[in-house]
């Protein structure tokens, strides 16, 4: 066969994002999804431990079939965490080849963390088993026994319990699924409307996750939020005030290939690189009001600022000034050049984007480089 | 041989206990003896080692071992009893009472002792919130109804200083059963001063001077405010 047609085939076969079983998720591990029998029927756990003893909690999603209802969990996991939406969407869409049901099956006895609550007549019993995913080997194990049981809402629970765990206990190495089955009941109940994106950044750093993808923008998300330096907030308007810049390079969100992205609106198309840039979002570097993001580059695609062309750059300083949630460059600055002049600083004066020389002969440097003009 | 079998049967006997959330924090228990009313832990425990007596709220209605809790208290420090007033209005918002279930055995418990005619049931438990809404308090409805008025008020007074307690850093709730046991004992009347400092220094953690207690009822009021519960200390 053509090598160039091979070649091509094989290209085309990477554009699915999330064949799972490409990853090498860090330690070899399991976790269980469990259901409530009581009598002859069965409950995922997930629901019946927050819905039964929280009056607080019901279930509120709509669907007819697990597809129905699978759809609207995504909308709503993509409301407010929009790499997630894709990211389940898509490992769920390729977990059928992944399943082997069984007839029976004995999982012997639970090893996660229970609730303290048994219920009369009533027993907690594992119904499903996950394994790492592997490219020899099947990696989920279900008793069709008890699958056959549930009903819609439980089963298409059944796969978001999956695609929780699969970051929570797989790729964050944790060993339980209490939270992710509380987040999991969450997320189909009436509170879901009630929530903003800032409600769940607590829960967030309880299952661990490590970056969130927010406003077009990776954030990194601290796991103490006393340590100023990797903190997350939110305020109620939905606006960032404190955030260190993730790089979206957590090897999950990888393929996802969703680059963080700042429209400044004082300087249409100028498109910063912010992967493994330095500063934050408010806070430590800043204010809430004006912060600094160094070691920047520039995308390929445009490099005008007004006039400058800072295509030659290879690392600056930007300070970006925030109103109303909208941002704003004040200056540039860094190892610039333009004339064969030293640049103390780029700065917008009356709309119009001016280079402030420096007249100190000793703050050259080997790293300057000379900008180009922009026609 | 026989040795190696007995140290994995134990060791496999505490696995098979069960691994139970980190969130809960061990509950309120009560003793069910034959031919005699149930009775709270912590008053069971202070009558068979400290040979303290309840006589004095014993067949008194709830309304009546509140006050005389609430008297106690307000008598050595009117701060701390009014932070168990705020916590009590706190304790109905966030209180579930559970149907049709047990709740299990906490590892707090494990090392009582007790006459072997009664038996050990978990009435109440207190879990920590992941939303900040979320309900708490939980309690058997079904032993609820079985237990005195001296068993409830004694109950939910339990919780309230637990509640204390583990925002303060404890992790269990030995020093919350000495205190209650100590401020409503008959013996309370006649060592008012012993037994204020020894019900201070177990709620607020070896602290019994006011500033001190202060700073911690602060602690809790933030911590309550957290909750979305309206705290008015200052």
């Amino acid at each position: 066969m053509d090598m160039r047609v091979l070649l091509i085939s094989f290209l085309i076969s990477l554009n699915t994002f999330a064949d799972f079983r490409e990853f090498k998720f860090l330690r070899e591990s399991e976790f269980s999804i469990h259901s409530v029998k009581c009598g002859d029927s069965y409950e995922l756990l997930d629901y019946k431990e927050l819905y039964q003893l929280d009056s607080n909690y019901d279930y509120d999603l709509k669907g007819e079939t697990v597809a129905e209802v699978l759809s609207s969990y995504f909308a709503r996991i993509s409301e407010f965490d929009y790499a997630r939406g894709l990211l389940y969407r898509d490992w769920i869409s390729h977990l059928e080849p992944e399943i082997k049901f069984i007839n029976g099956m004995n999982f012997g006895r639970s090893r996660d963390h229970l609730n303290f609550v048994e219920w009369d007549g009533c027993d907690i019993q594992i119904f499903a088993k996950v394994i790492n995913p592997n490219k020899n080997t099947k990696s989920v194990f279900i008793d069709s026994k008890i699958w056959n049981k549930l009903s819609v809402r439980d089963k298409a629970g059944f796969y978001i319990n999956y695609a929780l765990n699969l970051e929570h206990i797989f790729a964050n190495r944790m060993n339980h699924t209490e939270y992710s089955r509380y987040t999991n009941a969450l997320l189909a109940s009436n509170q879901f409307s009630k929530l903003k994106t800032k409600d769940y950044i607590p829960l967030y750093r309880l299952l661990r996750f490590e970056q969130i993808f927010y406003k077009n923008i990776w954030f990194v998300l601290g796991f103490n939020s006393t340590d100023r330096t990797n903190a997350f907030e939110i305020n109620s308007e939905g606006d960032v005030i404190i955030g260190t810049f993730g790089s979206g390079g957590f090897f999950i969100f990888e393929q996802l290939k969703l680059k963080s992205r700042i429209d400044f609106l004082n300087a249409k198309g100028f498109d910063l690189d912010l992967n493994y840039v330095q500063g934050s979002y408010g806070g430590v570097y800043g204010s809430k009001e004006t912060f600094f993001i160094r070691n920047v580059r520039l995308r390929e695609t445009s490099s005008c600022l007004g006039r400058f062309n800072l295509k030659t750059l290879k690392h600056f300083t930007v300070k970006v000034n925030v109103k109303a949630g909208r941002h704003y460059i004040e200056s540039i600055t860094g190892p610039i050049l333009f004339n064969g002049s030293k640049v103390l600083k780029i700065e917008n004066l009356n709309g119009v984007w001016t280079a402030i020389i420096d007249r100190d002969p000793r703050s050259f440097s080997n790293y300057d480089r000379e900008v180009g003009i922009c026609k | 041989m026989k040795f190696i079998l007995i140290v994995l049967s134990t060791v496999l006997c505490f696995e098979s206990y069960g691994k139970d959330s980190g969130r809960v924090g061990n509950g309120g228990g009560v003793l069910f003896c034959e031919n005699r009313e149930p009775i709270l832990l912590d008053f069971y425990e202070a009558e068979f080692i400290e040979a303290y007596r309840y006589e004095n709220i014993r067949n008194l209605p709830a309304l009546e071992i509140r006050e005389t809790l609430h008297r106690r208290i307000n008598f050595f420090n009117p701060e701390v009893a009014s932070l168990l007033e705020h916590l009590s209005i706190f304790f109905d918002e966030r209180v579930t009472y559970v149907d049709d279930a047990k709740f299990k055995i906490p590892d707090d418990f494990l090392n009582l002792y007790y006459e072997d005619i009664c038996e050990l049931k978990v009435l109440a438990v207190q879990r920590k919130p992941i939303m900040s809404f979320d309900k708490i308090f939980f309690i058997n409805k079904v032993l609820w109804s079985k237990v005195n008025s001296m068993t409830k008020v004694g109950l939910k007074s339990h919780e309230l200083l637990y509640f204390v307690t583990l925002t303060l850093g404890q992790k269990n709730s030995k020093s919350v059963r000495r205190a209650l046991s100590y401020i409503l004992s008959d013996e309370f009347t006649h060592n008012k001063e012993k037994f204020k400092e020894k019900f201070l220094n177990e709620i607020f953690i070896n602290s019994s001077q006011n500033e001190f207690i202060k700073l911690k009822i602060n602690k809790i009021c933030k911590k309550l405010k957290g909750y979305g519960h309206a705290c008015t200390f200052n």
